[in-house]
């Protein structure tokens, strides 16, 4: 990368990137977004969250594994005609161009989950996933994933990849909103994603032309309880950071 | 069972057991004496602020939470029996509960099972050891996912996370929550039972973390609903 191009993409990403810290603190996502219609609402209301959809947002898109290693994720629901093709996974917060580690295929419907076994020596994470009458459906093993500092993705061939990071989406869209459980899912995370772009403005030519790609901005096409990880707040990253992203 | 059996057995049971109730529950009270420091030291050293002589939540049974399934990780044993060691739940109203098996101390630290509950009373159990290699699956019928205890055995006797049910309605197992980046989390820690006495109250015998199950309070039941268990 030459040096113009370095300067341009750093600058470009200080005013959107997002870096984790280590402390355990994070509030209501600043502000709102705006969640439409009325399904998402109602199938938390159907599992007894006392969650306001539109004032419970929190401000979680970076996320680090708890003591146990161990992370649980379970899709709940999928409430989009994309559902056979979306896959979701997990990727390296703090990576320029990350890879994808696959937790969830688009085979994936309501009930399954999957266990991410966090491991060293080698550095990994051993994906373990089960159908939704848990029965064993295989494992996969990604080396390279950074337990403390690792976010969120969804994928289809309809458009680009969207992440739990806000500014890696097109026009820096948030694409997957989190809430925090209340009552007996204290202590547990509903990641609630929209599977098409919320703003086409940074959506590729190839991807523009897909037809029908206009989001509904629903944020119900892929619900997942998160449990045994908890997320890092966000902070906006210095110029120096930034810039030595591109470094390495 | 004769009239006078059923009035000894729910006059045993009227001192011991407790019955579930919707709410978490606060601090247990009286905190109970943590003898050594095995324990604290072990969370210390993975970054817990957890104070083990002042922390200790008044969790004894649990119920399911909305996702559906849970995970129970091994992380800490102090003890010579950790091989041997079976930790598993079983449901917290029964009189004399099955043990449904979730995970072998031969597993080490880090060896987990998740459970999955289903409807009919169905729970899946699958296993997997300290790598996260899958190891087994076991599919109980029974099982009540809206109120379970958990229980350690091992060859001297098995304890439970009642304080009723085990001998002088001792605790043997105590609960604290995690705190910073294990929020959402419990730490149960039993204290395992020794040939011919009670344990030695470290509670660091087998310590495991509990994930994605919430407690139940826990609350005296009445004398009415004690003899009612009797009359099913």
């Amino acid at each position: 990368m030459n040096n113009k191009l370095r300067v341009t993409a750093a600058v470009a990403c200080l005013a959107t990137i997002a870096f984790s810290s280590s402390a355990f603190a994070f509030g209501l996502r600043v502000p709102q977004i705006n969640v439409l219609g009325g399904s998402l609402q109602g199938y938390l209301n159907s599992q007894g969250e006392s969650i306001n959809v539109l004032t419970d947002q929190q401000d979680a898109q970076v996320w680090a594994t708890s003591i146990s290693n161990n992370g649980l994720l379970t899709l709940k629901v999928e409430l989009t005609g994309n559902a056979p093709v979306n896959n979701l996974g997990i990727y390296n917060a703090s990576d320029a161009v990350p890879a994808l580690y696959q937790v969830f295929p688009g085979a994936a419907t309501n009930g399954w989950f999957a266990v991410m076994s966090f491991r060293s020596a080698p550095t990994r994470v051993v994906v373990s996933l089960f159908d939704n009458n848990a029965a064993f459906v295989g494992q996969t093993t990604y080396l390279g994933i950074n337990s403390n500092n690792f976010g969120f993705f969804l994928q289809n061939p309809s458009g680009p990849v969207l992440y739990s990071q806000d500014y890696r989406n097109p026009g820096g869209s948030a694409q997957m909103l989190a809430y925090q459980g209340t009552g007996v899912n204290s202590g547990e995370w509903w990641l609630c994603w929209e599977d098409t772009a919320v703003n086409g403005a940074g959506v590729s030519p190839a991807h523009a032309s897909v037809a029908g790609s206009a989001s509904d901005q629903d944020f119900d096409d892929a619900v997942c309880i998160l449990e045994s990880i908890n997320p890092l707040p966000v902070q906006q990253a210095s110029l120096g950071t930034v810039k030595a992203l591109f470094r390495k | 069972m004769t009239n006078r059996l059923k009035t000894f057995v729910a006059a045993a049971s009227l001192i011991v057991f407790g019955s579930a109730a919707v709410a978490n529950a606060g601090p247990r009270v009286p905190q109970v004496p943590v003898v050594g420091g095995g324990l604290q030291a072990y969370f210390i050293s993975i970054g817990e602020s957890i104070n083990v002589n002042t922390d200790q939540q008044d969790n004894q049974v649990f119920q399911q939470s909305a996702s559906g399934n849970a995970s129970v990780t091994i992380m800490f044993q102090s003890s010579p029996n950790a091989p041997v060691q079976q930790i598993g739940v079983y449901n917290a109203s029964a009189v004399i509960p099955p043990l449904f098996f979730l995970i072998s101390g031969s597993v080490g630290p880090l060896g987990y099972s998740t459970m999955t509950f289903k409807p009919g009373n169905i729970m899946v159990v699958n296993r997997f050891d300290n790598l996260a290699n899958f190891l087994s699956t076991t599919t109980f019928g029974g099982f009540d996912a809206g109120n379970f205890g958990f229980y350690l055995s091992v060859a001297a006797g098995t304890v439970f996370s009642q304080d009723g049910r085990n001998p002088g309605g001792l605790a043997r197992m105590i609960a604290f929550k995690g705190t910073g980046l294990n929020s959402g989390e419990w730490f149960l820690c039993f204290d395992e039972p020794l040939p011919g006495a009670p344990g030695d109250q470290d509670f660091d015998d087998c310590v495991i973390v509990l994930e994605s199950v919430n407690p139940l309070a826990t609350e005296p039941t009445t004398w009415g609903a004690v003899k009612a268990l009797y009359k099913k």
